[in-house]
């Protein structure tokens, strides 16, 4: 039973209101940069399943977003072209190299792309950390603040100027994510889901499938390059490390624990594993305020075991993987399955006595 | 001289550490993401065994080894047998995997200096130059353990039941071929191969914490180059590539020296990506 | 797979009561605290049988899981706390640097509190650290400062300056002093005008480079010309300038450079590279396992060029990562800990030893340097010459110059040549520890060597 029309909206609706909401309440720079930090993973992990519907895994995506970055940062020191030109531009960049790496393995067969994009991936930002003009193993620094350029506007509001560029990011990524969500629901994207169950009957169609492919992953790089190209601006430096194997494996976890099958599935995702990724630092900044020893006694704790915490994202992984492929979202349709399962058994067995008896 | 010796020794360690992932990828058809990371587990289990129980480190090296090996059967059954064709929960099972190991290789750096000690110390004279005992050690072992692994593929039973497990997964099964009892023991073999280069590599270059990064990037690059099939091609393509990493570092400074290797690997697969070695794996 | 669970279980349960609200039961959550700790420690026990987890959970690292240190053990009537945030890298590449970092400031931390605490303007403060970590990642790391930040911290020591001059000015904004252990170079933008605030509480490599200059003179009369070596942190061609002109005052010539990324894995290319320079020395700012590493591939090569690395870390680190048969003709300005050297040392720096012995074990103690403790020695010697705890006027106090005691021995405020801001350094004292295979472990402790930074 799909929920159609205002129902299936609701979850998205309560996201919209959170999301714009609490971050004028809870605004101290941990907490905003923690909201920013979860925009950007969701983003990124929607962007991720776009290509999976098309049947692709991809393991270059942080990678993407690295070069959306990297493309908007080098474009502001090194040329002074104001924000507005360079975001989008890393957007375009992100896309290109995007078609460029995907477009041999896109013809091959699944894995391989999977392989093809790992390696990929890795070897962009290999390159970006040889190269000088990008800041070399530093990475690049210098990058005009988002948040400085907006003070005047938040001023006038009368919030920071980090609410302000939060709010910024939020419209951006409320842009990228109708527009995926419209590009699924079309008829580009029911075509990507026939090619991803049966490839031979969309070709037989006359489905072009590598076209197909790369449409997907264009979109999605165009998109999670945008949240690149404005991380840089956010964050003012940028670093190589921070977009490679690390990056992607994250945001396969994000969508696989959220559940892959729906649109909402890797919000989710993104949203639960990002805070329990960020309790650490989340916890100490709130010590600050907090009155009860044994809270901040806790979040010191917390904070000098920070590294365990993979751990606990890797447990809820294989947990999802064993008992709840479908993933988080998933778990309501389980719970209706079982149901009907062992409505379906029981029925069976009222039968076969009944016959028995008979 | 030393050009040679470090392509060899470096080529053979590639070689062995990607043995593992090639066997999976032929084998079973999917790929093991994890291979990096597992070697570098076994890396650190050397390690801790070496710095923190003083055990030697030839003894460490068979009990990673050995422990591996039993990871690798344990991943066979519980991730390869039931998910073969579902690559997303393999995908799911091997990123949960890669994040304990590096997870662990993480916690684990701390104090102590991050070596695993030595496999041979002093120098040999060959040739007129010095080599050093430890390179021909690692070389030497890798070698015979190389070579081993070939015999096994190329002439035994169990390496024609591999070929025919690859082929066709279904019809070896109708032979009469466990092809279960085939997948676990290649699939031991294979981890513990990785985790043998891993304690070589921990004790030449020292153990970091993305160690399992790089090497994951040196294997996709191997096996891809030689193609789907083809374990012979993985010799030719580790030994170039243990030369390429070799020699550019000689001529370019810092990063520049890794990525020039990897430019040229880059060029190789957007020109043919399906590899040089493999057979046709066409849609 | 038990543990995660009850990590899990712990968290929810807190993260729940703390919704209610900061007027939360103190005694409960104390509870909940000891019960985890309590659970943590039982598995700890159970664990040591599990496979393939068990290596990483078992294992004595104490830095990492050093329980929260309650504030104010027993303290005078008026003693306050002041919290002093630390802000390193012990999870990631950079970890083996930082995690002495952790340990010895932890340590220095515990010392004063155990002594009394310290007196700023006639009130006695219990210092109250604040720990979070780097994780060797930009990103991560200026989180890590923001929520310093927000947790109220006014003082901040931090790690090596090529990390930290990306998030300085999350403190610039806030007003909140920081202070890098290490800087590595005078052409990273942290120690400038624009960051009135920032610090740093040790020699840093212009310093321990000029150290090493003086230990070749005095003890290698054999050497002439030395090489660069050292790892990419973005202004290598500007130290290499500079070292031209102090080889130069001093008597030597460089002769080149060889520079590797900070991630590499794999010397014998750049060992190469050195070799081919034919120079008798190869000097520069490389931590231990890169600097073991290359004089590994070094010796192995066949060549006998003189190590000298210009860390504070003790000389017996870099011999671990070389092996034992490459460890000859090299040293480091490294301390020694070892009891028979300790009336070399003076008494803070070997009650300092004792403690993180104590605390963290023989592995720590051997393997001091003492940066980030000093560091916080001198920023608390700035707050009391300030008489208070306001980071504008600890500040402005440093930046008065003079003479300050450190770990190492008398040293003095400098800096304004050198880097762009006035007095926002320092010169204290290094020791000199030679590699020498007969002496006892291989290596002994030569001398200190006074060093000032103009």
């Amino acid at each position: 039973m799909k929920k159609t029309g205002f129902a299936a909206s609701i979850p998205f609706i309560v996201l919209l209101v959170l999301f714009a909401g609490l971050p004028l309440v809870l605004n101290s720079r941990t907490w905003i940069d923690l909201f920013v930090t979860i925009v950007f993973n969701m983003v990124g992990a929607v962007s991720l399943r776009l290509i999976l519907l098309s049947g692709n895994l991809s393991f270059a995506q942080g990678a993407f977003m690295g070069v959306g970055a990297y493309t908007a940062g080098m474009l502001a020191v090194h040329l002074g072209l104001p924000m507005w030109l360079t975001i989008p531009l890393g957007a375009v960049m992100a896309t290109i190299i995007g078609l460029i790496t995907g477009w041999p393995f896109a013809r091959l067969k699944t894995v391989y792309f999977s392989m093809g994009t790992m390696f990929m991936g890795q070897a962009l930002m290999l390159f970006v950390s040889a190269w000088k003009k990008a800041g070399g193993a530093m990475g690049l620094s210098r990058i005009p603040a988002l948040g400085a350029a907006l003070k005047g506007v938040a001023e006038g509001i009368g919030i920071k100027n980090y609410q302000a560029a939060y709010f910024v990011i939020l419209l951006l990524a409320i842009f990228s994510l109708v527009v995926m969500y419209r590009f699924e629901h079309c008829r580009v994207g029911t075509t990507l889901r026939a090619l991803a169950q049966s490839e031979e009957v969309a070709a037989s169609i006359g489905v072009n499938p590598t076209y197909y492919r790369l449409l997907a992953v264009g979109v999605a790089c165009f998109f999670i390059g945008l949240m690149g190209g404005v991380q840089a601006h956010y964050m003012g430096t940028i670093s190589y490390s921070s977009y490679g194997m690390n990056m992607t494996l994250w945001l396969i976890m994000y969508m696989m624990i959220g559940g892959s099958g729906k649109f909402i599935g890797p919000m989710i995702g993104a949203i639960l594993i990002s805070i329990v990724q960020g309790i650490a630092n989340l916890m100490t900044s709130l010590s600050g305020s907090s009155n009860s020893a044994g809270f901040v006694a806790f979040s010191r704790w917390l904070g000098e075991n920070s590294a365990y915490t993979p751990f606990l994202t890797a447990a809820v992984l294989l947990v999802v993987a064993y008992l709840l492929p479908t993933g988080l979202v998933g778990i309501p349709d389980t719970i209706r399955e079982n149901k009907a399962k062992r409505a379906d058994k029981k029925e069976i067995a009222a039968m076969t006595q009944k016959g028995g008896e008979a | 001289m030393n050009i040679l010796i470090n392509t060899l020794v470096l080529g053979i360690m590639y070689i062995l550490a990607s043995l593992g992932f090639a066997f999976i990828f032929n084998m079973l058809g999917t790929i093991n993401l994890a291979h990096g990371a597992l070697y570098m587990v076994g890396a650190y289990l050397c390690y801790y065994l070496c710095a923190m129980a003083g055990v030697n480190q030839w003894i460490a090296m068979v009990i990673a080894a050995i422990v591996l090996a039993g990871v690798g059967l344990l991943l066979e059954k519980v991730m390869f047998r039931p998910f073969l064709t579902n690559f997303d929960r393999i995908v799911m099972i091997s990123v949960g995997l890669i994040t304990i190991g590096q997870t662990i290789a993480n916690i684990l750096t701390g104090n102590k200096a991050m070596v695993i000690p030595s496999y041979g110390s002093g120098l040999t004279k060959i040739a007129g130059t010095s080599i050093s005992n430890e390179r021909l050690v690692t070389f030497g072992v890798g070698l015979v353990l190389l070579l081993a692994a070939l015999y096994i593929v190329n002439y035994t039973a169990l390496g024609r039941q591999m070929e025919a497990v690859s082929q066709d997964r279904l019809g070896a099964a109708l032979q009469g071929i466990n092809i279960n009892r085939v997948s676990a023991i290649v699939c031991a073999i294979g981890i513990a191969l990785a985790a043998v280069a891993g304690c070589f590599m921990g004790a030449y270059l020292g153990l970091s914490s993305n160690m399992g990064d790089t090497m994951n990037l040196r294997i996709l690059m191997l096996v891809m180059l030689a193609g789907a099939g083809s374990m012979n091609g993985i010799l030719i393509t580790g030994t170039v590539m243990g030369f390429l990493d070799t020699i550019f570092p000689l001529y370019f400074a810092g990063n520049a020296g890794s990525a020039i290797p990897i430019a040229i690997v880059v060029v190789l697969l957007l020109i043919k990506p399906e590899g040089f070695f493999g057979h046709e794996l066409k849609m | 797979m038990k543990k995660i669970l009850i990590f899990v279980l712990a968290v929810v349960m807190v993260l729940s009561l703390c919704g209610c609200g900061a007027s939360v039961d103190t005694a409960k959550l104390d509870e909940i605290l000891a019960s985890v700790q309590a659970i943590q420690a039982t598995l700890d026990s159970m664990s040591a049988a599990a496979p393939a987890e068990a290596p990483a959970e078992a294992p004595a690292e104490a830095p990492a899981e050093e329980p929260a240190e309650e504030p104010a053990a027993e303290a005078p009537a008026d003693a306050e706390t002041l919290k002093i945030g630390l802000m390193v890298n012990t999870t990631g590449w950079f970890a083996g640097v930082d995690t002495p970092n952790f340990n010895e400031f932890n340590a220095m931390v515990d010392y004063i509190n155990q002594n009394g605490g310290w007196e700023v303007g006639g009130t006695t403060y219990m210092l109250e650290p604040v720990f979070v970590d780097g994780q060797s990642d930009d990103a991560a790391l200026r989180t890590a400062a923001m929520s310093l930040v927000d947790a109220g911290v006014k003082f901040v020591v931090e790690t090596n300056d090529f990390w930290v001059f990306k998030c300085a000015d999350v403190f610039e904004d806030e007003g909140v002093l920081h202070a890098s252990a290490y800087c590595v170079s005078n052409n990273i933008p942290y120690l400038i005008p624009d960051n009135p605030l920032a610090f740093t509480g040790s020699n840093g490599s212009i310093g321990d480079l000029q150290a090493c200059f003086a230990v070749l003179k005095e003890y290698y009369p054999d050497v002439h010309t030395v090489a660069y070596a050292n790892d990419d942190n973005g202004s290598t061609d500007e130290t290499y300038a500079l070292l031209e002109q102090m080889a130069e005052e001093n008597g030597f010539e460089m002769v080149g450079q060889v520079i590797y990324p900070g991630d590499t894995t794999d010397y014998s290319s750049y060992a190469q590279q050195l070799v081919d320079t034919g120079a008798d020395a190869f000097m520069g700012n490389g931590s231990p396992d890169a600097y073991g590493a290359v004089l590994k591939a070094v010796r192995s090569l066949g060549d006998d060029m003189v190590m000298a690395c210009a860390q504070g870390k003790p000389v017996s680190m870099v011999m671990e990562y070389a092996g034992a048969d490459a460890s000859y003709n090299g040293f480091t300005i490294g301390t020694s800990t070892r009891a028979s050297d300790a009336d070399r040392n003076t008494d803070l720096f070997n009650d300092l030893v004792a403690v993180v012995r104590e605390k963290y074990g023989d592995d720590a103690a051997g393997t001091f340097d003492g940066a980030a403790a000093n560091t916080l020695y001198v920023m608390l010697q700035m707050m009391q010459r300030a008489g208070s705890v306001d980071p504008e006027a600890v500040a402005a106090a440093w930046e008065e110059g003079g003479d300050v005691d450190s770990l190492y021995g008398p040293a003095t405020i400098g800096g304004s040549e050198t880097y762009g801001s006035d007095n926002h350094a320092i010169g204290h004292p290094r020791p000199v520890s030679i590699m020498d295979p007969e002496a006892e472990d291989g290596w002994y402790f030569a001398d200190w060597i006074q060093v000032n930074v103009p």
